[in-house]
């Protein structure tokens, strides 16, 4: 880690790119596949109802969906504490590079010069798909 | 595959039940006179010379439809929704096996599955991992001490563990539910088959050659033909698979079961309609149960480890450090 001045602003440049590019990105993947796993939901009643074992109640297809959703909640809440995770980190991240600029002026400048258009392309990894920063909100089930 | 309306089988029931007592009318009228009195006799009706009502054509209907208004509702205790209505579900979970890791979709080239990938799935050109990837290898080198070695090791190598088990998961849950669907797809075949043969059976008892009918109770392998399909190699989480496939003794379950629909009178056609519906109820049932057993092998290998993303706390205990923390932490790297 660099100590100060511009060097210092290369530096946090590169965990800015982290906390606001890199880990929203994958925050934003998670919290979309959660949002996939969560609308499964919408479709039990006609995978699981009808004929004589209503959803959720007695025979194998009750006892099959009991642990089928079962496992889909765990897979969703999965997906969707890893998207609220990201999203921390790259909050947490991005207050860790304010306390550094706050500490130096210099570094500062350069910082913002360097972020006066947003994130400087040649820092940020050559994703092939640019994806939202801001993710949707999850839907956990717990 | 056909889904049909409880309105549809409740229809074919009718059929049979009017079939059944047309014949029985036409064909049997003496078996059916001497039934009726029996039933009369045990429910206490007086024969006709002793008052008891007489056993005209509109009587001896009355009283068979007494004994088969009951068929329709064999068939229409099927009233499912249209499997067809699962596949948005199996869909998305593929897609999320698939977003998470786009190789997925390799492993199941050579299998019966072949592509369950929807085609509309969303296709990341940068997978989950190598975007983890990038983060440590180029963003992140640049920094070093306790807070970037914690934020890799606890939290970013952690995260790319659980991709692969998580997308297993998700393909786990697709070929259950694809299973289950499967399971009703069958149901409505072989219900439907029966209902027809029966018809022919009954068909055939207005000739004095009656013949029988085969239908094939693909419902008794349904579920079982579809966990087959699962590949056991090549994908991170084989070892579920594996363990899964080996509880459900799937060596010898194959060939549907073919079965007769027959008889030389209209109970005895009936009697074997029952039984096959009998046999339906059954299959769906222990197919149902080989789901239960194929989710309970996975469930008791699933490690909390394995599937939950960690905390992000190596890095967010520091955000409201004070910047002599902050240098503490990461000291090491050499001012450029």
């Amino acid at each position: 880690m660099a100590v100060t001045g511009d060097a210092l602003a290369v530096d946090l440049s590169r965990l800015a790119v982290v906390g606001s590019v890199a880990l929203p990105e994958i925050g934003y993947v998670y919290a979309r596949l959660n949002g996939e796993v969560a609308g499964t939901a919408s479709g039990d009643l006609d995978a699981f109802m009808g004929g004589a074992t209503p959803k959720g109640y007695g025979g194998a297809t009750g006892s099959m969906y009991t642990k089928w959703s079962g496992l889909r909640d765990e897979l969703q809440n999965v997906l969707g504490n890893a998207a609220n995770g990201l999203q921390e980190a790259g909050h947490a991240v991005m207050s860790i590079v304010q306390t550094y600029l706050n500490s130096d002026d210099r570094a500062k400048a350069s910082f913002d010069q360097k972020w006066l258009h947003g994130p400087p392309p040649d820092q940020v990894p050559g994703a092939e798909d640019q994806l939202p920063t801001t993710a949707p909100p999850v839907v956990l089930t717990r | 595959m056909g889904y049909h309306s409880v309105a549809e089988l409740g229809q074919l029931g009718g059929q049979i039940r009017d079939k059944a007592i047309d014949v029985c009318f036409r064909r049997e009228i003496v078996e059916t006179m001497n039934r009726i009195r029996e039933v009369a006799e045990e429910e206490g009706v007086p024969p006709v010379d002793e008052g008891g009502p007489v056993l005209d054509e509109a009587r001896i209907k009355w009283r068979l439809h007494q004994f088969y208004d009951y068929i329709p509702d064999l068939f229409t205790q099927f009233d499912y929704p249209d499997p067809a209505k699962m596949q948005g579900s199996i869909g998305s979970l593929w897609s999320v096996a698939y977003a998470l890791v786009p190789e997925t979709l390799g492993h199941f080239a050579n299998t019966p599955l072949k592509d369950p990938i929807p085609a509309n799935a969303w296709h990341l050109k940068d997978s989950v991992s190598s975007r983890i990837g990038q983060i440590e290898g180029n963003l992140l080198s640049y920094w070093e001490g306790d807070a970037a070695d914690g934020f890799k090791n606890e939290y970013l190598d952690r995260l790319k563990s659980t991709v692969g088990p998580q997308a297993g998961l998700a393909a786990v849950l697709a070929v259950a539910l694809a299973a289950h669907q499967r399971i009703r797809q069958t149901t409505f075949d072989n219900i439907w088959d029966v209902g027809q043969q029966t018809l022919a059976a009954l068909n055939g008892l207005y000739s004095s050659n009656p013949g029988s009918g085969k239908v094939v109770l693909s419902v008794l392998t349904s579920a079982i033909s579809v966990l087959m399909a699962i590949p056991t190699d090549g994908l991170s989480f084989a070892g579920l698979y594996g363990l899964g496939m080996a509880g459900v003794g799937l060596a010898d379950a194959v060939a549907a079961s073919t079965k007769l629909i027959s008889g030389g009178t209209v109970q005895s056609v009936i009697n074997s309609m029952s039984d096959r519906i009998a046999d339906i109820l059954t299959g769906i049932e222990q197919q149902e149960q080989e789901i239960c057993d194929f989710l309970d092998k996975i469930s008791t290998q699933l490690r909390p480890e394995d599937l939950t993303v960690p905390s992000p706390k190596p890095v967010t205990d520091l955000a409201g450090a004070d910047v002599n923390t902050l240098r503490a932490k990461f000291s090491g790297r050499p001012t450029s």
